[in-house]
């Protein structure tokens, strides 16, 4: 749910990237965070025990500007993949206001995508939020692997409303600042509803 | 003593020896002794002359001495020889036992130390000393546990006290060893004893199992099997057992229905269905070598572990290479994990078996499935005309493709209409669809793919078993309908009428004996009626009036009328906001400016959301008519957009009151952007600092800021601290002219724990979240960082206030009102805390005080009037 902070005059939207392990939603956020102005972002965390995988959420603020005095900052988070991490991921959704999927397009990786995404449903509707109503942006990383599904196949399974969808190479930066503009604009656009 | 002494002493000893004279000569070696007690040379002589003499307990003595000297210094082998003379002597020396046993184990000699232990046993015995003869019987069978004699006869000793669980063990070490030595029927007795003790030791059951097998008749142990369930029911080890048992004693089923459970119970023991599986090759049974597992493919498939059953069933082709079943069960597989290669290779062999056995209809259902993989392949081209003639003898030939699009009456009849075009999905991932709950996905891909082959059986079968969750029984009436008329044409009538009779179950009202299945089949696209399907277009226009009027009103109705599905992205903008009343006792707010809201418009272009903009370009437009920068706008987002014309915007007069500030129109907001300083005639998403920056032709569409293909302009540029490298150019141009809020001179200590204290009040962690605030708060110096120090004091405020401690709530916001350089809208802020606060804990006045001050700089903060006249009345 969308904080405003009146000391520091911010509007906080939060933004979670879920999905499968290792499906490159930290890379998501590490692209982002190399990319930004460091005037726009805040520092990056990562509570990460291994190199190699998120064991509990990495959160990065950034400033998308001002709205009559009060700064747009958005924080955005991802969740463990891992299957065991399940109540990291019910803590991170708490107040969510908007989820982006990285769902990884490796065709060993399917199975663990629906499984996420059921995964995601479910802990949305514990936090009573509803899939079908928050907005939500399905990106399909990993796209330049030779086993990665034909992304037809992939939206065909995957999609849940007919939200946007963006192929992405996370680690080049490719389809990573569009998922994360998509994602914003539908958060923007429901606060703008909410007034 | 001198070496000369010791000599001498030696010397006149001997002499004495000589002459018999043996208590004398003792003498002589005892001053040697005396002078050298460790000399073991002369204490084993000494010895040796007691012996001589018949004084054992003196030979003992000094025998002792020396195998102690030599235990001590690691001669054991002479230590034990030194023992076992002392034990010529004195054959019941009990610590001489106890000792040479404990040695001869300790160097190694086991077999030795066993018998020594046993006769340690028996000596303990005779003393009547039952306690230490046991312990010397366990360290016999300890050393030695081949030796069933020795546990035996330990059980029975445990027995005998009464413990049962000692006896037990013993009685299956016993059997263990007996089994060792291929004395199977001994050790059967042996587990049985073990057995009356604990009907569960699986350990022992197991052992029981092999030596009952191995004497080839395992009845007993099934019968012990089958009591200790009844104690047990739900033991995995002993179902187990059982299904093991079952298949030692021939009955497959029995041990497949066993192993089963098992499975239901934990799902990684599944490798045990495949041993059911082999044993129905071994027992030349390879239909329910494939059949049994059935139940497991689901599972297989979840766990990508489908190599396991494609073994299975390749054990059943190197057996049976014809074997169709086993052929099929390939296919699906191959299908359902999409290896095409060997899908092909699978249906190539299925339609060589087929056409051998004469079946000609199955070859020809096995030659389209192989062309539907591979359309172009002419070499199935060919195949398909050749065994099309084989199957339909006289008729002219119908390609694969016109054969299809030609089955008469085809019409889906689903609500949710299926996507029929490009790739669908394969079983794998239906089942996978399935397995997460995704049931309404699934259905419409099974849709899809049953409206692209409707002679799919797989697609039916699981279609069958979404909608027999889902409780729609007509549905499922209707796909039991349709795979029976499948397999009328593959010529199961077995499996035909299984699921006619299922049908009849879901749907008895109408699956009557008037029902006409092939009218009913061609419906659906599946040629039963040779004469409706191989002929096509020639099909009989007449058909759906052979159907039954029950049957054409309850699975026709809905054809003619599917359900559009929901594609509504449900994010519209908002265009028609409710219209509040204007409070007249409310003090004025500042009037916004068309620039003001046309900053919301440039904050939308610069993000690249077009069509927000556009809606707030229109919204604009019909309280600013004519306006020429929601014309310069209008134009730019055209432009940004690819689009033409981008003028949707209506140029009517403007009011009375209207000079270009849109005062005569209040809108209603909500409590948000009231909160948020937005003046009602304002739409709230209106951006600062926008201005500044260049508009129209010369400024830089958002896509061109993402793709970097359109140069920054220079003021942005200039902005970018330090000069930004090309890679962070992106989104320093996308987001250019945000402006800063965070302080840069904040520390990283300070930015990681307020950020980390963010994040997890975010997560409703609040105690974690205060803990963050303050150690960000405390590493900060007050004399150079009063803009953190007030962030964090805020925060800390918010975060007690959540909490329910509105006490730390005034403290934290009394410190960050003392900090020096405090903001009016920080002091606004921590006031407006600090008067909740008060309300909560009870202090009104105090209350009225912080809002009060609030009230005055500025009255239409939040809703800070409404609080005042509340606690007013309160008061």
């Amino acid at each position: 749910m969308t904080f405003i902070n009146y000391v520091a005059r911010e509007i906080n939207c939060k933004l979670v990237y879920y999905g499968p392990g290792l499906g490159g939603k930290t890379t998501n956020l590490q692209h982002i965070y190399q990319i930004t102005n460091p005037e726009n972002k805040g520092k990056m965390i990562s509570l990460a025990t291994e190199t190699e995988r998120t064991l509990f959420f990495d959160f990065l603020p950034i400033d998308l500007g001002q709205i009559r005095g009060f700064s747009m900052r958005f924080h955005l988070y991802t969740v463990p993949g891992q299957v065991f991490y399940d109540a990291s991921r019910k803590l991170i959704l708490k107040g969510v206001d908007g989820v982006v999927f990285v769902a990884d397009s490796q065709e060993e990786r399917l199975d663990a995508n629906l499984e996420s995404l059921s995964n995601l449903n479910l802990n949305l509707k514990e936090q009573g939020f509803d899939l079908n109503k928050i907005p939500y942006v399905l990106q399909l990383n990993k796209r330049d692997l030779p086993n990665a599904l034909p992304a037809e196949r992939l939206k065909k399974l995957l999609l849940v409303k007919g939200e946007p969808v963006y192929e992405a190479v996370a680690p080049k930066g490719v389809g990573v600042l569009e998922t994360l503009k998509a994602a914003a604009r539908q958060v923007l656009v429901e606060l703008r509803k909410s007034a | 003593m001198a070496g000369d002494d010791k000599a001498r002493f030696l010397r006149d000893a001997e002499k004495l020896v000589t002459h018999g004279k043996v208590p004398q000569a003792i003498n002589e070696y005892l001053k040697i002794l005396k002078a050298d007690p460790n000399d073991v040379l002369t204490l084993n002589t000494v010895g040796d002359l007691y012996l001589r003499l018949g004084k054992v307990p003196e030979a003992t003595k000094y025998f002792s001495q020396v195998a102690d000297t030599y235990t001590r210094n690691n001669f054991l082998l002479k230590a034990i020889a030194v023992y076992k003379k002392i034990l010529r002597a004195d054959a019941g020396n009990l610590p001489i036992n106890q000792t040479l046993a404990e040695l001869l184990a300790r160097q190694g000699l086991h077999v030795d130390a066993r018998n020594q232990y046993l006769r340690l046993a028996e000596v303990y015995s005779n003393e009547g000393k039952k306690r230490e003869s046991v312990q010397a019987y366990e360290k016999a069978a300890e050393l030695d546990p081949a030796n069933s004699d020795v546990q035996l006869k330990l059980a029975q000793i445990y027995l005998s006290e009464g413990n049962k669980e000692r006896a037990r063990g013993f009685f299956t070490g016993a059997a263990r060893a007996q089994a060792k030595a291929g004395k199977h029927k001994d050790a059967v007795s042996s587990y049985q004893q073990a057995m009356q003790l604990d009907p569960l030791d699986a350990a022992a059951l197991k052992g029981f199992l092999d030596a009952s097998d191995r004497l080839g008749d395992v009845t007993p142990v099934l019968e012990q099997l089958k009591k200790s369930l009844k104690i047990a029911p739900d033991n995995v080890a002993l179902l187990e057992l059982l299904a093991q048992a079952y298949i030692a004693s021939g009955d497959l089923e029995g041990a497949l229905k066993a192993f089963q459970t098992v499975v239901s119970q934990d799902e990684s023991r599944f490798p045990l269905i495949f041993t059911v599986s082999s044993a129905y090759v071994a027992a030349g049974d390879y239909d329910r070598a494939c059949l049994c597992l059935d139940s497991l493919i689901p599972l297989l498939i979840t766990r990508r572990e489908t190599e396991r059953a494609v073994e299975a069933y390749n054990e059943v082709l190197k057996a049976n290479p014809d074997h169709l079943l086993a052929l099929t069960k390939l296919a699906e597989i191959f299908s359902a994990t999409n290896d095409r290669l060997r899908h092909l290779g699978t249906l190539e062999k299925q339609v060589d078996a087929y056409r051998r056995l004469n079946r000609p209809a199955e070859a020809l259902e096995k030659v389209g499935a192989m062309l539907l993989l591979s359309p172009e392949n002419e070499k199935f081209l060919r195949l398909h005309e050749q065994v099309f003639t084989e199957a339909h003898p006289g008729l002219p030939y119908v390609p694969p493709e016109s054969a299809h699009e030609s089955q008469p009456g085809y019409a889906p009849t689903e609500e949710v209409r299926p996507d029929v075009s490009g790739e669908i999905a394969s079983v794998l991932e239906i089942d996978l669809l399935i397995s997460y709950g995704m049931k309404d996905k699934a259905l419409g891909l099974l849709l899809a793919m049953e409206a692209r082959d409707p002679m799919e059986r797989e697609i039916r079968i699981r279609l069958l078993s979404v909608y027999r969750d889902s409780g729609q029984a007509i549905k499922a009436a209707e796909q039991c309908l349709a795979l029976a008329a499948i397999y009328k044409i593959l010529h199961n009538e077995e499996e035909a009428a299984k699921y006619m009779t299922e049908a009849r179950r879901f749907a008895p009202e109408i699956v009557g004996p008037k029902l006409d299945l092939a009218a009913f089949a061609a419906q659906r696209g599946i040629p039963l009626d040779p004469a409706r399907s191989v002929a096509g277009s020639q099909a009989d226009e007449s058909m759906e009036l052979d159907l039954s009027g029950d049957l054409s009103e309850i699975f026709f109705k809905d054809s003619q009328a599917p359900a559009a599905t929901d594609e509504s992205n449900g994010i519209e903008p908002e265009t028609s906001p409710i219209v509040e009343e204007y409070s007249p006792e409310a003090a004025p707010r500042p009037t916004d400016s068309i620039q003001e809201q046309l900053q919301e418009v440039d904050f939308y272009i610069r993000l690249g959301f077009h069509d927000e903009a556009r809606a707030k370009l229109q919204e604009l437009a019909s309280d600013f008519p004519n306006h020429p920068e929601l014309l310069q706008r209008s134009r730019q987002l055209g432009e940004e957009s690819g689009q033409e014309a981008e003028m949707p915007i209506p140029m009517g007069p403007p009011g009375p009151e209207d000079n270009g500030t849109g005062k005569n129109k209040i809108k209603a907001q909500s409590d948000l952007f009231q909160d948020l300083d937005v003046d009602f005639a304002a739409d709230p998403f209106v951006v600062d600092g926008f201005e500044s920056r260049g508009t129209g032709a010369d400024a830089g569409s958002s896509e061109d800021y993402l793709t970097g293909s359109r140069a920054a302009p220079e003021d942005l540029r200039a902005k970018a601290p330090g000069g930004a490298a090309p890679a962070e150019e992106k989104v320093n141009e996308m987001f250019a002219d945000i402006l800063q809020e965070v302080d840069a001179s904040a520390g990283e200590y300070f930015e990681m724990h307020f950020n980390l204290g963010i994040a997890y009040r975010e997560m409703e962690l609040i105690d974690d979240a205060i803990k963050e605030f303050e150690t960000a708060f405390k590493s900060l110096n007050p004399s150079g960082s009063a803009k953190e120090m007030v962030r964090c004091c805020g925060m800390l405020s918010t975060c007690f206030l959540e909490k329910g401690m509105p006490r730390s709530t005034v403290r934290w916001c009394q410190t960050g009102l003392q900090l020096p350089g405090i903001s009016a809208h920080e002091a606004m802020a921590l006031r407006y805390d600090m008067g909740t606060a008060y309300a909560q804990i009870g202090e009104p006045e105090r209350a009225l005080e912080c809002f009060g001050a609030i009230f005055r700089t500025d009255p239409s903060y939040r809703d800070v009037a409404q609080r005042i006249d509340e606690l007013s009345e309160r008061s």
